[in-house]
């Protein structure tokens, strides 16, 4: 058998920032956030967070226009945190979700994030083949080292 | 039929309405290509066929046969005994000879075969050296290959089929070889349609067939699936290749980007239903499927689009379990892992298709179903309807064929999970969707609220697995009763789901022009069951489900369990077995023998 030939949009494509248009405004973090995040006082996630508000700010995403995509694991609470599409999705095999999201619908920004069990362990096949195909997503591993 | 001298040696002509072929050799001499064409032939010539094969699942070499059943009339199932047994070596003379009626042809290649004195006594034999005169009429580069082709023109000649559209056939499998192979394959059809076997044997005619409404298709089980999924607007799957589902997969593979879909081979099984679960969360509805081994595996992320309702079509090419079990033969084992496989209280929607028409328009179904009910929907197939060749009348594709884009149009609030609704029917918004109260949902396996935030709260926890379950209840009540094949009452009712249909309703009509009282009903939808069953079953004084899957534990099989569990219905008992065959029509009434009672039959 050979290997299946995935057409990959243009990376021109993928920097698409949604034209301004006058009815709306750019999100702020208010619209935007949505549960308070359930992790421990101190612990890096949130910075992972704040920043992942911030890159939304600064690129103008739109709400419909990406979607948040966790496995199953501390850094896995991720979806219920961001004001948007999303799923969480079963422990390991968030990367291969995700690629469908993306393979099927190449109109839209696709986040994964994970853990390192969620993405080296019972993951790890996927994000190796994840990898391999080179899919248009952008996965955040976030090692706790449990 | 059987065979004759003619009066003074002159070959008789006799006109018969079917024929049972089986052509027996070894895997790589071109069983199933010669088989094949009889088979596409039979659909050319608006003629009814059933084929059924055995290949090893040795990867190269071991024994094969292929049976074709063409008929002028109705054509139910593939045929118990053959009327002429084509044989190339000792083996498959040894091993199929009784496979043949009483005073049937045996045509074997003489350079392999040496006949045996007490089988020459109750069959036909008819040796012709296969081998040699191939190699004579092509000049045997290439050894024996050939062979196949030239036992084609054999038994052309004896059944009088048409020359000009069996080497049309011919030409359309060779035709983009190189050329010096095709000339090979029609010099070794001629070869073999001009050795005056007639002068030896009778030859026979098929009566005309009843002209059909249409033109005729002719494809496998297998490809029949992978059209109707094309044709329902499935634009993504994904899947990891095993036998026997890979067909559906080249398929899918290779016609979805000209409809500018995308089919992804992936590392494993868990990744491909993830795939298509991702797919299906992104806005159409998305296939996976696989057999036994393979769904065993997906069972997890079935229970998530389960709890993410989330529509998702697995279809379930069912082959011998359990574990490896036996790859290349038909089993019915795998339904109650299409019921309730994965933990936890997962309702969702199976299927299953009783033959080769059905995979087209069940496949079309279980995508409506999806999209409808945002359910994951199984359809059961198996090794038998997935190979085997038929004939039916070309769907009419402007009415079938769906686009299923989704509508992006932004909406003003959205509740994914909304238990408002009184049947727990929730339609959907997909990503890319703007919505303007600025509430998005998210989809996740935890227990949630109706937003799909996860919630602990034991009020909601009952609330949405009724929803689950009632959405379900809800396709029940439109699911229609399926129709008895016979009288609605009488002594004896056969029971079954799948590649059965056939055999059982054969055994049906059989029995009935022996006088019992006999009827069957096929049943279609097996989770949820359709209504009406029991005011059927009331009809009857002897209820046997016919499978091919193990008895059990206590004496009846999967399906009859299901029903005996919703029904609490004690008449419902097994007729079971697991010999990766399908059932023969006599192995039924055998088997029923015992609740064929005529004392019984009800007044």
């Amino acid at each position: 058998m050979t290997a299946p030939v995935i057409e990959i949009p243009s990376p021109k494509a993928s920097l698409l920032v949604s034209p301004p248009s006058t009815d709306r405004k750019p999100l702020t973090k208010k619209e935007i956030a949505a549960d308070h995040p359930t992790w421990c006082p101190g612990c890096g996630d949130f910075s992972v967070l704040a920043l992942y508000f911030k890159m939304i700010e600064k690129r103008k995403l739109w709400q419909e226009k990406f979607t948040t995509i966790s496995g199953i694991g501390c850094s896995s609470r991720f979806p219920y945190f961001v004001q948007a599409y999303g799923a969480h999705y079963i422990h390991g095999r968030s990367l291969p979700f995700a690629s469908g999201i993306s393979l099927s619908r190449p109109d839209l920004h696709v986040f994964v994030f994970g853990g390192d069990g969620d993405l080296f362990s019972i993951g790890g096949n996927h994000f190796t083949h994840t990898a391999r195909k080179n899919i248009k997503l952008t996965c955040v591993a976030m090692d706790n080292w449990v | 039929m059987v065979a004759q001298r003619g009066e003074g040696g002159m070959p008789k002509v006799s006109k018969i309405s079917e024929a049972v072929i089986r052509i027996a050799g070894n895997s790589q001499d071109g069983i199933q290509a010669i088989g094949g064409f009889l088979a596409r032939l039979a659909g050319r010539s608006a003629q009814e066929v059933m084929t059924f094969m055995t290949i090893p699942s040795t990867i190269s070499g071991g024994p094969s046969i292929f049976q074709v059943r063409i008929g002028s009339g109705e054509v139910l199932s593939a045929g118990d005994d053959a009327d002429v047994l084509l044989a190339f070596y000792q083996h498959s003379y040894e091993e199929h000879i009784e496979s043949l009626k009483q005073g049937g042809i045996v045509l074997y290649d003489s350079d392999h075969v040496e006949p045996k004195a007490e089988w020459q006594q109750q069959y036909h034999h008819v040796g012709i050296p296969i081998s040699t005169l191939t190699i004579e009429a092509i000049g045997g580069t290439a050894k024996d290959k050939g062979k196949n082709i030239f036992a084609l023109g054999l038994v052309g000649r004896i059944f009088d089929l048409d020359v000009a559209k069996l080497e049309a056939l011919i030409g359309e499998r060779f035709g983009g070889k190189d050329v010096s192979v095709l000339n090979n394959a029609l010099a070794a059809f001629q070869a073999g349609y001009n050795f005056s076997v007639g002068n030896v044997l009778e030859t026979f005619k098929f009566v005309d067939s009843k002209g059909k409404d249409g033109r005729q298709v002719v494809m496998n089980g297998n490809e029949a699936l992978a059209y109707g999924l094309i044709a329902a607007g499935v634009r993504f799957g994904a899947a990891y290749p095993i036998t026997p589902w890979s067909d559906v997969m080249e398929i899918l593979r290779r016609e979805l980007p000209k409809y500018g879909g995308t089919f992804v081979q992936c590392e494993d099984e868990i990744a491909a239903i993830s795939m298509a679960n991702g797919a299906s969360f992104a806005g159409r509805v998305a296939v996976t499927g696989s057999s036994g081994p393979g769904i065993s595996l997906k069972m997890e992320s079935l229970g998530w689009a389960v709890m993410a309702e989330v529509p998702l079509v697995v279809i379930n090419v069912q082959r011998g379990g359990p574990s490896t079990g036996l790859p290349t033969q038909v089993e019915q084992s795998d339904l109650n892992l299409a019921c309730f496989g994965s933990h936890g209280d997962a309702p969702r929607v199976v299927l299953a298709p009783a033959d080769v028409e059905e995979c087209f328009y069940t496949a079309i179904e279980a995508v409506n179903i999806a999209r409808k009910y945002n359910v994951p929907v199984f359809v059961l197939s198996d090794q038998s309807i997935a190979t085997r060749i038929e004939a039916f009348t070309e769907p009419n594709m402007e009415k079938v064929c769906q686009d299923i884009t989704p509508d992006l149009t932004p909406v003003a609030d959205y509740k994914p999970y909304d238990l408002s609704s009184p049947d727990g029917v929730t339609p959907r918004v997909v990503p890319g969707t703007r919505i303007m109260s600025g509430r998005y949902p998210i989809a996740g396996g935890l227990e949630h609220d109706e937003l799909g935030h996860p919630t602990a709260s034991p009020k909601l926890h009952m609330e949405m697995t009724a929803k689950r379950r009632k959405k379900l209840q809800a396709l029940a009540a439109t699911l229609p009763t399926p129709k008895v094949y016979g009288p609605p009452e009488g002594n004896l009712l056969l029971v079954g789901w799948g590649s059965t249909q056939g055999p059982i309703r054969e055994a049906v009509d059989r029995a009935r022009a022996g006088g019992d009282s006999v009827s069957a009903l096929h049943i279609k939808y097996l989770n949820p069951l359709p209504p009406g069953l029991e005011d059927i079953f009331s009809g009857f004084n002897a209820i046997r489900v016919v499978e091919i899957n193990d008895e059990g534990l206590y004496g009846y099989g999967q399906l009859a369990g299901l029903l005996r569990a919703r029904y609490c219905e004690l008449k419902i008992r097994g007729i079971n077995k697991t010999d990766g065959l399908n059932w023969k029509v006599k192995e039924i009434l055998e088997r029923a023998q015992t609740a064929i009672n005529p004392s019984q039959r009800k007044q």
